[in-house]
């Protein structure tokens, strides 16, 4: 028995192909679902987003000029399905742009700033508009400093605030599950008005106020039978 | 997240726990089959890989 079994009272359709085997894991957030494509090497649509109702959903394609593979890391909505996708892009002669990029609810690009040498590999964007990421600075990692970060943005690309997670203080990483081992994936959401993460590796929670200041890191403890030691989801609304 | 505050994980194995973000401590709540979506209102949303073409609305109690 299943808790869908006991307590469903409505069902709304998806899109036939929108998800399933094969496909990246949906996130839904503000009335839409939204979905990405983790790699592509050609200007094709790598983004949807669904508003849950609609007939059908809003394709996009994030193709920066000279790319020759986009990666989209993660796309996070507000409510009146405006979006933001963090993304690697990678020119002929492999060199990296980590771009954050916003898009109307059209799903066309009309902004998008780098971050380099941060990147920003989740997001997460909130009514106020500004856009909070959680990622790795990748300068810092090179000299074994502390690189996990908590980094907010105002919409035209300005450094807003910083915040470290515990967790980058002296932690040996795992593999996350995509990489066989078996960590789940950090995750960044809207939780009110504050931003919360989950780090995946040290099962840590961290909330951080609008203004920016820590109000809450806790170790979560797991239920002792789980199948594995990691939350592979972790949701906000 | 539900609008009431809940938070919840789902774990490999789609074991569902409801974290207090006071002490840490995720009870779980279900072990469903369906995986966890998200959150409307106080509902959660799941869906069933083997029926990928909708998505089921859930009272939260």
């Amino acid at each position: 028995m299943s808790l869908a079994d006991r307590l469903v009272f409505k069902s709304t359709e998806f899109p036939d192909g929108l998800v399933g085997v094969g496909k990246a894991f949906p996130r839904m957030e503000n009335g839409v679902v939204l979905m990405h494509e983790a790699y592509t090497k050609s200007a094709v649509p790598n983004v949807v987003i669904l508003p849950l109702g609609a007939k059908a959903p809003i394709s996009a394609s994030l193709w920066p000029p000279d790319s020759v593979v986009v990666s989209v890391f993660d796309l996070s909505a507000r409510r009146d399905h405006t979006a933001v996708a963090v993304t690697q892009a990678v020119n002929a002669s492999e060199q990296r742009a980590w771009l954050t990029m916003s898009l109307d609810a059209s799903g066309k690009v009309v902004s998008q700033f780098r971050t380099n040498p941060y990147a920003a590999l989740h997001v997460a964007v909130n009514d106020a508009g500004n856009i909070w990421t959680l990622g790795v600075d990748y300068d810092a990692k090179g000299h074994k400093a502390d690189y996990n970060i908590l980094r907010e943005y105002s919409q035209d690309g300005r450094i807003l605030t910083t915040a470290l997670p515990r967790s980058s203080f002296a932690t040996s990483l795992e593999p996350a599950t995509n990489k066989g081992g078996l960590t789940g994936r950090n995750l960044l959401r809207a939780h009110g008005p504050n931003m919360a993460a989950f780090m995946a590796q040290t099962h840590e929670w961290i909330e951080v106020s609008p203004a920016g200041r820590v109000i809450s890191r806790v170790k979560v403890q797991l239920p002792s039978r789980a199948g594995y030691r990691a939350p592979v989801r972790w949701w906000l609304r | 997240m539900t609008d009431d505050g809940g938070v919840f994980l789902q774990l490999a194995g789609f074991s569902l726990c409801k974290l207090d973000t006071a002490s840490g401590a995720c009870g779980t709540v279900d072990a469903p089959e369906e995986i966890l979506l998200g959150a409307s209102g106080n509902d959660l949303l799941l869906y069933n890989s083997l029926a990928p073409t909708q998505v089921d609305w859930v009272h939260q109690q």
